[in-house]
């Protein structure tokens, strides 16, 4: 009994300093995935996995090709990291996703390499 | 000044950064309704940055809205932002309200909540993990604090 009341003395504030101090990632936690323009050949592997099209790939003849993720449809399920043959999508961890602009959580990455242009 | 930054100012001169806010579940799995409990628990607690949950739209300055917004509870969800008092915020939650995820282009979803409601900030995720949205909550009230750099 006296034991319980010292703990409850004793026992500190478990609140989380959230927006003061950035929280740890938990373990299998994702994030956002993102591209590395590098790696990437527009194949389309992505896009098609994607279970909720949120990923798009355009190619336009004579063009740099485009990728392209909204967030605001994405389910974070790190299915089109699988699916990629060149490992160009990878986990970022990032969640502070919040944006007053629905046009903000569509990021959009045009890919320069020569060998992806149409 | 435009709308978004006018309305900024009201918040910061009239509710004094502190946000009341009231959760509308407009068809969603729960899963982003869980994570908008664990705001309340003792670890993150957001009562200790002024925002708490209120039981009426009547009281409440912020409409939290997650899910799908299904045809039947658009009306209701008109309802819930007219009864609100002015200045109002508008905050989606989730895939499903932002964008339909994993509910889009069916007969029943009206595929977001933009489609209904006028919405002024949007948070991502599958559900949205509680700092998420508390991030999201912060940059509704105009108070995100710039000192860290944010992940991502």
């Amino acid at each position: 009994m006296i034991g319980y009341l010292f703990n409850i003395v004793r026992s500190k504030p478990l609140s989380v300093a959230y927006p003061a101090i950035a929280p740890l990632l938990q373990r299998g936690s994702r994030g956002t995935p993102v591209l590395n323009p590098e790696r990437c050949d527009a194949n389309g592997a992505c896009e098609t996995a994607c279970p909720v099209s949120a990923i798009r790939v355009e190619r336009t003849p004579g063009a740099a090709a485009t990728w392209q993720i909204d967030y605001g449809q994405c389910i974070f399920c790190g299915v089109c990291i699988i699916a990629c043959p060149e490992g160009a999508i990878i986990a970022s961890g990032a969640f502070e996703l919040a944006a007053r602009k629905r046009q903000a959580v569509v990021p959009r990455k045009t890919l320069e390499a020569a060998d992806v242009r149409g | 000044m435009s709308e978004a930054e006018e309305l900024q100012a009201v918040i910061a001169r009239r509710l004094k950064r502190s946000l009341h806010i009231r959760h509308l579940d407009s068809g969603a799995c729960n899963g982003c309704d869980w994570e908008l409990t664990a705001l309340l628990n003792p670890y993150y607690d957001i009562q200790r940055l002024g925002l708490d949950f209120v039981a009426s739209p009547r009281h409440a300055d912020l409409l939290l809205v997650t899910g799908a917004m299904t045809r039947n509870l658009q009306e209701a969800a008109r309802l819930t932002y007219e009864a609100m008092p002015q200045p109002r915020l508008v905050v989606a939650v989730g895939a499903c309200a932002i964008g339909g995820g994993v509910f889009s282009n069916t007969y029943a979803a009206s595929g977001s909540v933009d489609a209904v409601l006028p919405v002024d900030v949007f948070i991502p995720g599958c559900p949205p993990r509680p700092e998420a949205i508390i991030h999201g909550l912060l940059l509704a009230a105009g108070r995100l604090d710039s000192a860290r750099p944010l992940t991502g």
